[in-house]
């Protein structure tokens, strides 16, 4: 008799303290994010490099925006992978909720994200593929699609009769093959459309002597896409020694250099990414739980034109000047 | 009853009264509690609400005052410019004065240029442009960016329009000296001539944009609480995430905050979560708009978990009580159970103390009540056991009385030695009859047919003993022979007459046995003629003295009496009336009882 009473008195109060304890979590962990954490390894930390702050400034925002704590580590070098394998040896040791990762173009690095993913975290991959081994989730930089949009402008600029000579760094360079094939594949579309690869080897100097003895042909192209900065900037050069307006250049991103050959004219587009989106998407895609049945397990961040006349249009400045009070 | 409540609480069958009471009582206090903690919690939802809403407004009204006063500030700039006479002089339009005299004046203007921007850290640059091509600013010497001419700027032009009035620019990139982008917020105002109506020129200071997002950085409104700035037309201005908006993947409610008056603030609550909006506008033009969640906000999560930890410590409270409770009030109810269960296993020594005079002492008191009848009636039943016991054992004895068996088989032997063996073959006979009779199995009721028959043996065998004084007659109506009567009911009586009332009688004396009908009554009489009794022997009789061991042998007129009356109840029993020398009469009532079944039904001594 004795114990059933107390049976009773203890059911009631359990039943009490489970509702108060519901209440409890539903008042402070449905509106925050729970205790997730995001690890966040980038090619590159350098405050100089703008693009890499852009996605580090886009990473926060997402964090900040779901209430989770973010982690943002990158070599200095874009092309340290050792660093990177270390960085990567570290977030696992961490054991946060996902990592988000733009590997550097390493089987190293690739056997490293596998690693994470073997010990169960959630794994995004930004900017470009892993080198080996399945792909995670991926939210990626469209570098055919740029190519792409650099090859339209260049028949856009030549009124449908794109001749391009193509400055590339390395043959082996993925970012460049992708953005070359891109370009490739627009010009193609076009009666008349040509297209001629050099490689500078990303150096300055050499993509200016290519240039020059491109410009030096009998019948020089009418277009020149530079697919990085160094060999725009060779190309810009040498063209504005010749001083020739009827060539026309096109560069991929955007530095101070770039940006004021796009003023002087000598550049008449850019082809611009987004990194900050890239940053937000790969962290907003790392915090979900899992993805939605049938969804595509990669997506990619679009880049835009930017010519002389639209550059200081209000969302294209934010692109171009990256400015370091964003996402805080 | 128990039957039908069992389908509304089949898991746990109440089974004490203390475990209902404190049941109902903890239902109750919960539901109390719920209610109550329901509407506190709405009304502290409220003001939380309303207290986090005014913390906001409070907050972004600060930020107000700051963006306010860095615009002030460059309004004074723009006015000690406008007042300046250095700069009307280097700009105005006047011929007459050469390149070479107005060498002096651009140095005095750069240099208090140059000591507003030693004071100013948030100003980035300032500037005059003269419609007359000329122009300077706070550096010695200013290369302007060749491919953007200042009059094609926006704050150029819209300075232009504004006829003298400052505007102020949304923030921008600032690209007019070259080889310098920076994010600045542009005040630029047209510069009037002395006569005050034609223009010189364009005045242009620049508030470096990291001023303002520092200060809507450190503003604290929450983990994920941000701060955005809109212009009249709903123009972002500020927005820590511009590029998501651009990029579509992020929209803000612009419209809403368009709509709402300075100074307040509205709830929005979407996927994204529920918020707070609180707008300000600015008399420049913007609205400076604050968003905090409501999860973030540490006020809104103390206050619900004080009142959560309150109704927690309240329900703990209450269930303890109504435990508390529910004992106290069920304590005399089981102190009741307890005694009953002491009275179950037989004491009925037991007395409940009668604590309170409430239903449950008044159950205490009746319980006793009860208690003492039930002992009552025990100890009445083991006497009248004990009596019955008594008088069916001296019953027994009266069966087979060795003396008279004896005297009689002493007759017989005596009558047989006379060759009298008609009489011996009689009275051995009757002999025979009367203890058959007597014997007839263990039925305690017998047909009065078969007490006939007994009496009249028992009769001859006495008349053959006492010839000589003893006559008798038997004289019982046809119609009683069917019911029953007691067994040997009559021999005690005839033999105390025979033994009693005519042995010492001189003459013959007689004795008339008979049995009637009388009503629903059946009389028996036993008369004789005898000796009788005085009052007092009778009296002696009805209660003889305590065991007199060789008297005692036969059945005493007390224990028949008491025989009878415990078979058929106290309607019935034995009356006697007798007087010295005239003779004793004793009569007998019973009732008339038809069968055994009837008997027993009618036993109980009512």
């Amino acid at each position: 008799m004795r114990n059933h009473k107390y049976a009773w008195a203890l059911t009631l109060l359990l039943a009490a303290a489970a509702l108060c304890a519901g209440l409890y979590i539903k008042l402070y962990y449905s509106a925050e994010g729970g205790d997730r954490s995001v690890s966040v390894v980038l090619k590159s930390s350098s405050v100089r490099s703008n693009f890499w702050q852009a996605v580090s400034a886009g990473a926060s925002a997402a964090a900040k925006e779901a209430g989770a704590t973010i982690d943002i580590q990158g070599p200095l070098e874009e092309t340290d992978a050792d660093t990177q394998v270390r960085l990567l040896q570290d977030a696992l040791a961490a054991r946060p909720s996902s990592v988000v990762v733009a590997p550097v173009d390493d089987p190293r690095v690739s056997e490293a994200v596998q690693a994470i993913r073997r010990a169960g975290i959630r794994v995004v991959v930004i900017d470009m593929p892993l080198q080996s081994g399945t792909a995670p989730v991926s939210v990626l930089n469209d570098h055919r699609e740029a190519g792409r949009q650099a090859g339209e402008t260049a028949a856009e600029l030549t009124d449908g009769r794109p001749n391009v000579a193509i400055v590339s760094d390395f043959e082996r360079s993925r970012v460049s093959g992708e953005r070359e094939a891109g370009v490739r594949e627009a010009v193609k579309a076009y009666p008349g459309g040509a297209t001629e690869i050099y490689y500078c080897e990303d150096s300055e100097d050499k993509a200016y002597e290519i240039m020059k003895a491109v410009l030096a042909m009998p019948e020089p192209p009418s277009v020149v896409v530079a697919l990085n900065e160094t060999a725009a900037l060779g190309a810009a050069r040498a063209i504005g020694e010749a001083g020739d307006q009827r060539i026309k250049l096109i560069g991929f991103d955007s530095s101070v250099y770039e940006i004021r050959l796009l003023e002087d004219g000598v550049m008449s587009a850019l082809i611009v990414q987004k990194p900050f989106n890239m940053g937000y998407l790969g962290v907003k895609a790392a915090l979900k739980r899992a993805e939605p049945r049938g969804a595509s397990r990669v997506s990619y961040t679009d880049s835009i034109v930017v010519t002389k006349s639209n550059m200081y249009a209000p969302e294209n400045q934010k692109l171009l000047f990256p400015f370091d009070g964003d996402g805080s | 009853m128990l039957r039908k409540f069992r389908p509304f609480l089949p898991i746990f069958p109440l089974k004490s009264i203390q475990a209902s009471i404190a049941v109902a009582f903890s239902c109750l206090i919960l539901l109390t509690i719920a209610a109550t903690t329901f509407f506190s919690y709405r009304l502290s939802a409220g003001a939380v609400r309303h207290n986090s809403e005014n913390y906001i407004e409070e907050v972004i009204k600060q930020v107000n005052t700051n963006i306010q006063s860095y615009v002030d500030n460059m309004e004074n700039i723009s006015l000690l410019a406008l007042t300046n006479k250095d700069v009307k002089y280097y700009i105005s339009s006047n011929s007459f004065i050469t390149d070479e005299e107005r060498r002096p004046y651009e140095k005095r203007i750069s240099d208090l240029f140059q000591s507003i921007l030693y004071t100013r850290k948030d100003i980035a640059s300032i500037m005059v442009f003269g419609y007359n091509g000329r122009y300077v600013s706070d550096r010695r010497i200013t290369t302007l960016n060749p491919n953007a001419p200042p009059r094609e700027q926006s704050w150029y032009i819209g300075a232009r329009q504004a006829g003298g009035k400052s505007v102020i620019s949304a923030p921008h990139v600032q690209n007019i000296i070259k080889d310098e982008y920076r994010w600045v917020v542009s005040l630029s105002r047209e510069l009037k001539n002395t006569d005050g109506i034609t223009a010189d020129g364009i005045f242009l200071v620049d508030l470096n944009l990291s001023a303002v997002s520092d200060l809507l950085r450190q503003i604290d409104i929450g983990k994920k609480g941000y701060v955005f700035i809109v212009d009249r037309e709903g123009d972002i201005v500020y927005h820590p995430q511009q590029q998501l908006i651009y990029s579509s993947l992020r929209t803000e409610r612009i419209a809403d905050v368009l709509r709402a008056p300075s100074g307040t603030s509205f709830a929005v609550d979407d996927e994204d979560g529920k918020r707070f909006y609180s707008v300000q506008d600015t008399n420049f033009g913007w609205k400076i708009v604050g968003v905090a969640y409501a999860g973030d906000l540490i006020g809104y999560k103390e206050t619900l978990r004080n009142s959560l930890l309150i109704s927690l410590i309240g329900i703990a409270v209450a269930l303890l009580l109504s435990v508390a409770l529910s004992h106290r009030l069920s304590r005399p109810i089981r102190n009741l159970q307890r005694n009953m269960r002491l009275v179950e296993k037989g004491n009925f020594e037991v007395k409940a103390p009668v604590q309170q005079m409430d239903e449950i002492g008044q159950l205490s008191r009746t319980f006793n009540m009860m208690v003492g009848q039930i002992k009552n009636l025990m100890s009445e039943a083991i006497s009248t056991q004990e009596n019955k016991r008594k008088s069916e054992l001296a019953l027994l004895q009266s069966q087979i009385n060795p003396h008279f068996l004896y005297n009689t088989l002493d007759s017989i032997v005596w009558m047989a030695e006379q060759k009298q063996h008609e009489e011996v073959v009689l009275m051995t006979s009757a002999l025979a009859r009367l203890f058959r009779a007597s014997i007839a199995k263990d039925q305690e009721l017998v047909p009065i047919r078969v007490e006939l028959e007994h009496i009249r043996s028992y009769m001859l065998i006495q008349k053959m003993r006492y010839a000589s004084q003893l006559e008798y007659r038997i004289e019982f109506e046809e119609g009683i022979l069917k019911y029953k009567t007691l067994k040997i009911l009559l021999q005690p009586f005839v033999e105390n007459a025979i033994y009693h009332g005519i042995r010492n009688l001189p003459e013959k004396g007689t004795i008339v046995v008979s049995g009637r009908e009388q009503d629903d009554a059946i009389i028996f009489e036993v008369e004789d003629d005898g000796v009788g009794m005085t009052a007092e022997t009778i009296e002696k009789i009805w209660n003889p003295a305590p065991v007199e061991a060789g008297f005692a042998k036969g059945i005493g007129v007390g224990n028949a009496h008491e025989r009878i009356r415990l078979f058929f109840g106290p309607a019935y029993g034995i009356s006697i009336r007798s007087e010295p020398y005239e003779g004793t009469r004793v009569t007998i009532k019973i009732p008339k009882v038809e069968n055994l079944r009837c008997a027993i039904i009618n036993t109980p001594g009512r």
